[in-house]
C-alpha cells in the first residue's frame, strides 16, 4: 500500500493553513521553499559532493589553464616521463609537459564540449519532444515520424557513430559538438514526450483550449514549462556522458589532438608508457575525468530525486 | 469495557513549510462491540490521522506527542512497528479510501486475501482457501470462486472496494475502521457498500469507526458521532441526539449547511422553472459514438434538450451515462457523431474552441471537478484568469489587468491573490478562480462539470451560492453535470436523468426531487442520502453496475439491472415521452402502471406482494 495519499493530506493541512493567513505569506513561503531546497541538499550528500565537483569544474573550464604550476602545453625535453615530484606534482608526459598543469587546463575543453552540445541537444531535443505530442492527426503523424526518426539515430551505437560523424566531417572541436548534439537530442525529445504526454491529458491545458488558446499557445505556454523537469535531470546524465565520449574519441585519435590539454587524448598518450611503469601520465587525468563524469551523475541522481514528489517520505 | 479507548491523544507532524504541526489534539473517545462510531470532520481535521494512529502506521514525520490507545484494556503500543504487526488486518483492520489503488495491481485476488491470512494465524491453513471464497461471498461479489482468479483491473470501481473491505475483514477483526470507504464511487454503489458495511458489523459484532466528511453516511450508518475540526473533537452524541439538536455552534453550521441542501431551509427557496425567457441553446438527437481500436462506444445515444437563458439544467447520473461527454460536446471540445447543437440559432457543434472565441456571442466556458488540476501550476491565479481575455477579447494589458481585478472581486477574492500560485491556495479559492476565468470573456452558457463533487460541505455551499449570485447577476445559463445531489438540488431548474447515454427522465428540479415517476430517477435518487437519519428510504435497490457502454443491452438501457423489468423491455427501447398530467418525460413502458399504482416503489411492492 502507497502512503502517499497521506502524505498528501498532510500537505493540504499545512497548505491549508498557509493560506488562512492569507497572502502576505508569499514571500515568506518563497523563502520556505528556498530553505527547502537547501534543506534537501544538506540531507543529501551525495548531490552536495556532486554539486561541489560541478562547481570545481566550471571554475576549472574558466580559469584551468590559468592556475596550473606550468604553461599547459610547453614541452622540456630535459624533464620527460618524470614521476610525480615537486616541480612537477603530477610527472611529465614523454614530451616534458606537466600533467598537473594540463589535467587543471582539459576542462576547457572537455567540459565546454559537454555543456554546449548538451545545451543544443536540449534546445532541440526539448521542443520535438512537446511537438511530437501533437493532438490534430497532422500532428500525430509528425510525432510518430519523430519517434521512427530517434528509433533510427538510437540504433547505432552511441560510440560508433559518434566516431562515424567525427570521421566524416573531420576532427575538430566543433564537429565534435555536432556529433553529440546528434546523439544526445533523441534521448531529450524522448523524456519530454513522456512528461508532455502527461501533462497534455491534465484538465488545466483544456481549461485553455476552452479559453481559445490555439495548438502553439497550448504546446508553448502551457506544455513546455511543465514537461521540462525530466529533461533538466537528463541534462546532467547528458553532460557526464558528453564528456565520457569527447574523450573516448580523443582517446581513438578521432577528436581533439594533442598538444591540446584533453583527458582522452592524455590517457591515449600515457597508455603506451603504463606497461614501462609510467603510470602517472594517464593515471592522472583518467581520474580527474571519472570524478567529474561522477559529480554530474551525481547532480542528476540528486535532481531526479528532489523532483519526485514520492522522496518526501 | 469498552473494546477500543483513546485517551488524550495528541499527534504532531513535522512539516518542512510549517515546522511543528499538531494534526490531532487531546484525542478521548471509545468504540464498544457492536457498534459504529462515525467521525465527521472536513478534509484536514485528523480523522485520517486518527485511524492510522491507532494502527500504528505513522509517517516518519509524525509522531504521538501525549495520551495512550487501550484495546480490549491493554495498551497498544503504536510506536513500536514490530509490536503492532501482529495486530495490523488481523484483530485491528482498516479500510481505505482509493479502491483500485489499494490493490496489488499484478496479482490474483485470490493471492491477495490468501497473504493477509497467512501473514497471521487466525485463519487455520487447510481452510484458507474455502474461507477467501466464503469472504468474497460475504461481500457480495457473483461467482467468488471464478472471480478469486481475477486481477483487480478485471474489476469494476465498486467491486473493487467490496475485495478491499473483503482484505479487511480476511482475519475476522474485532475492530475494523473505514477512511471514507466511498469516495470516488457513485451513489447507488455508496449505499450498496455502505449497507454491507452495517451488515458485517451487525453479523460480526466487530467494534467499528467510519470517518467520513459526508455528515449523510454517519447519520444513516453509524450510533453515535464525533465531530472533529482541526484535531479537536467539537462534539460527541449519539446519532439521534446530534440530529435532533446539536449542542455545538459548529455542529449547528454542519447540519445547517447540509440542510440547506437538502433545501428544508426558508433560506434557500426552492428555485422554480423560470418563465418566458428565451431557448438559449437547443441540442437535438446528440449522439456521441468513440471508435477504439476494437470497440466503439457508445457514449451518447440521441439526446434532446433545451436550457433557457439564465436557466440551470443539471445532468445527472453514474458515471458511465455519458453525462460528462454531453458537456464535452457543448464546449466543442470534441464534435457529436451526429445531432445538432444549436445556440442562438447556429449550430456550434462542430465550431472549434478557437473559433468560438473569435465570436462573442457563441462562448461557452467550462468549469471542472478539480481546481487545482484545472489551473497551470506554474502561473499566477491572476495569469490564469487573463488568458481567456488574450484570445477572446481585443483589450490591451492595462485593460485585462483591470479585468482580472473586476473578475476576482466579482468572485469575491480580493485581488492580492492574484500574485499567488495555485499550491498556495485552498481547492475553494482555486475554484472561485476557475469561475472568474470561465466568465471573463462574458459567456452566456457555462458547463459546470462536476464543480463541487471534490470540495468539503462548507466550501461547497459558498461556491454554490456564488454561482447561483452570478447567474442572477449576469443572466448566465448553465449546464449542470453532477452526481452530487444536494449540489444538484440547490442549483438546477431543471434536471435530466441519464443512464447509457440516454435522458430517462426529465422535468422540474423541485418536482423530480419530489417525486420520481421512472425506475431508474426513483432508485438514483432514493440512493442519495440527506442528513436525517429519519430520512424515509426506498427498499429499492438498483442490482449490480452500469453495464459498458460498448454493448448495448438490446431494448431498455436499464432493462439488465431495473426491478420492474418485463420481457417487452428486452426487446424495444422505451421513448421519452410526456408523462400523463405531469410537466415530466419519462423513458419507460409501463409508466401508465406506475400512476395507476401511486408510484415506483408501490408498483414493485404490490408486484413482490404478488409473487
Amino acid at each position: 500500500m502507497s502512503i502517499e495519499p497521506e502524505t498528501r493530506a498532510l500537505e493540504e493541512e499545512t497548505g491549508h493553513l498557509d493560506s488562512a493567513a492569507g497572502p502576505p505569506l508569499t514571500a515568506a513561503v518563497q523563502r520556505g521553499e528556498l530553505n527547502g531546497v537547501g534543506g534537501f541538499v544538506r540531507s543529501n550528500r551525495a548531490l552536495a559532493i556532486g554539486l561541489a565537483i560541478v562547481a570545481i569544474s566550471i571554475f576549472l573550464m574558466a580559469f584551468g589553464p590559468l592556475i596550473g604550476t606550468h604553461s599547459p602545453t610547453s614541452e622540456d625535453f630535459t624533464a620527460t616521463l618524470t614521476g610525480p615530484s615537486g616541480e612537477h606534482w603530477f610527472g611529465t608526459d614523454q614530451n616534458g609537459r606537466d600533467i598537473f598543469s594540463r589535467v587543471l587546463a582539459a576542462p576547457r575543453v572537455d567540459l565546454y564540449i559537454a555543456l554546449v552540445s548538451t545545451a543544443f541537444a536540449m534546445a532541440i531535443g526539448v521542443p520535438l519532444g512537446v511537438l511530437a505530442t501533437g493532438t490534430s492527426r497532422l500532428g500525430e503523424l509528425t510525432g510518430e515520424w519523430l519517434l521512427r526518426a530517434m528509433d533510427v539515430i538510437q540504433a547505432f551505437p552511441v560510440f560508433i557513430l559518434a566516431l562515424a560523424l567525427v570521421a566524416g566531417f573531420g576532427a575538430s572541436a566543433f564537429n565534435v559538438i555536432i556529433a553529440l548534439t546528434v546523439l544526445q537530442f533523441p534521448v531529450f525529445l524522448r523524456l519530454t514526450r513522456g512528461a508532455a504526454l502527461g501533462i497534455r491529458g491534465r484538465t488545466f491545458v483544456e481549461a485553455a483550449r476552452i479559453g481559445g488558446a490555439g495548438t502553439g499557445g497550448v504546446m508553448f505556454r502551457h506544455v513546455l514549462p511543465n514537461s521540462v523537469g525530466p529533461a533538466l535531470v537528463g541534462a546532467s546524465v547528458a553532460v557526464a556522458q558528453a564528456i565520457l565520449i569527447t574523450a573516448g574519441l580523443s582517446f581513438v585519435g578521432a577528436g581533439i589532438r594533442p598538444p591540446t590539454p584533453e583527458w582522452g587524448a592524455m590517457i591515449s598518450d600515457g597508455a603506451q608508457n603504463l606497461i614501462t611503469g609510467q603510470w602517472w601520465p594517464s593515471v592522472f587525468p583518467g581520474l580527474a575525468l571519472g570524478i567529474v563524469v561522477l559529480g554530474y551523475a551525481l547532480v542528476g541522481d540528486g535532481l531526479r530525486l528532489y523532483l519526485d514528489p514520492s522522496r518526501r517520505r | 469495557m469498552a473494546l477500543l479507548e483513546v485517551e488524550g491523544l495528541t499527534t504532531q507532524a513535522d512539516s518542512p513549510r510549517r515546522g511543528v504541526v499538531t494534526t490531532v489534539k487531546g484525542f478521548t473517545a471509545s468504540v464498544g462491540e457492536g457498534e459504529i462510531l462515525g467521525i465527521v470532520g472536513e478534509s484536514g481535521a485528523g480523522k485520517t490521522v486518527l485511524l492510522r494512529t491507532i494502527l500504528g502506521i505513522l509517517n516518519r514525520n509524525e509522531r504521538v506527542a501525549a495520551g495512550e490507545i487501550r484495546f480490549r484494556g491493554e495498551l497498544l503500543p503504536v510506536l513500536d512497528d514490530e509490536a503492532m504487526r501482529p495486530r495490523r488486518g488481523s484483530s485491528i483492520s482498516l479500510i481505505q479510501a482509493g479502491q483500485r489503488a489499494r490493490l496489488d495491481p499484478v496479482r490474483r485476488i485470490g493471492d491477495q486475501l490468501m497473504d493477509v491470512m497467512g501473514s497471521h494465524d487466525r485463519v487455520p491453513k487447510q481452510e484458507r482457501g474455502a474461507r477467501a471464497e466464503e469472504l468474497l461471498r460475504s461481500v457480495g461479489i457473483p461467482d467468488p470462486r471464478h472471480q478469486l482468479r481475477a486481477y483487480p483491473h478485471e474489476l469494476s470501481g465498486g467491486m473493487s472496494q467490496r475485495v478491499v473491505i473483503a482484505l479487511a475483514l480476511a482475519n475476522s477483526p474485532e475492530l475494523l475502521m473505514a477512511d471514507e470507504p466511498t469516495a470516488g464511487l457513485d451513489v447507488t454503489i455508496q449505499v450498496q457498500i455502505l449497507d454491507l458495511f452495517r451488515q458485517l458489523v451487525r453479523d460480526t459484532g466487530a467494534g467499528s469507526i467510519l470517518a467520513t466528511r459526508d455528515l449523510s453516511q454517519v447519520a444513516h450508518y453509524c450510533d453515535r458521532i464525533l465531530v472533529l475540526r482541526a484535531g479537536e473533537i467539537v462534539e460527541q452524541a449519539t446519532v439521534k441526539e446530534f440530529f435532533a439538536g446539536p449542542k455545538s455552534e459548529y455542529g449547528r453550521e454542519l447540519i445547517q449547511a447540509a440542510r440547506a441542501a437538502r433545501g428544508e431551509d426558508e433560506e434557500a427557496p426552492r428555485r422554480r422553472r423560470r418563465g418566458d425567457e428565451p431557448p438559449l441553446l437547443e441540442v437535438r438527437d446528440l449522439v456521441k459514438h468513440y471508435k477504439t481500436q476494437r470497440h466503439v462506444v457508445h457514449a451518447v445515444n440521441g439526446i434532446s434538450f433545451t436550457i433557457k437563458q439564465g436557466e440551470t439544467l443539471a445532468l445527472v447520473g453514474e458515471s458511465g451515462s455519458g453525462k460528462t461527454t454531453v458537456g464535452r460536446c457543448l464546449a466543442g471540445l470534441i464534435h457529436p457523431t451526429s445531432g445538432q447543437i444549436t445556440m442562438l440559432g447556429r449550430d456550434i457543434g462542430h465550431i472549434s474552441t478557437r473559433k468560438r472565441s473569435k465570436h462573442a456571442e457563441l462562448e461557452t466556458h467550462v468549469v471542472f471537478q478539480e481546481p487545482r488540476e484545472s489551473l497551470n501550476p506554474r502561473w499566477t491565479l491572476g495569469k490564469s484568469v487573463e488568458e481567456p481575455l488574450r484570445y477572446g477579447t481585443r483589450l490591451d494589458a492595462r485593460g485585462r489587468a483591470q479585468r482580472v481585478v473586476e473578475l476576482f472581486e466579482q468572485v469575491g477574492l480580493p485581488p492580492e491573490y492574484a500574485d499567488q500560485l495555485p499550491h498556495q491556495t485552498t481547492a475553494g479559492i482555486q475554484q472561485r478562480v476557475a469561475v472568474a476565468r470561465a466568465i471573463a470573456v462574458h459567456p452566456k452558457l457555462l458547463i459546470l462539470d462536476e464543480p463541487t463533487s471534490a470540495l468539503d460541505m462548507s466550501v461547497k455551499a459558498q461556491i454554490v451560492d456564488l454561482l447561483i449570485r452570478l447567474q442572477e447577476e449576469l443572466g448566465l445559463s448553465y449546464l449542470f453535470i453532477s452526481h452530487d445531489m444536494t449540489a444538484v438540488k440547490m442549483i438546477a431548474h431543471q434536471i435530466a436523468i441519464m443512464y447509457l447515454g440516454t435522458i430517462v427522465e426529465h422535468g422540474p428540479s423541485a418536482e423530480v426531487f419530489e417525486r420520481q415517476v421512472n425506475p431508474y430517477g426513483r432508485a438514483l435518487l432514493s440512493s442519495v442520502l440527506f442528513p436525517d437519519p429519519d430520512q424515509d428510504r426506498s427498499r429499492l435497490r438498483l442490482q449490480g453496475e452500469i453495464p459498458s457502454a460498448i454493448e448495448l443491452p438490446p431494448g431498455c438501457p436499464l432493462s439488465s439491472r431495473c426491478p420492474l423489468v418485463q420481457p417487452r423491455c428486452t426487446e424495444a427501447r422505451p421513448p421519452l415521452a410526456p408523462v400523463p398530467g405531469m410537466d415530466r418525460l419519462s423513458a419507460c413502458f409501463r409508466t401508465d402502471e406506475i400512476l395507476a399504482a401511486g408510484g415506483v416503489d408501490e408498483l414493485h411492492a404490490a408486484e413482490r406482494r404478488a409473487a
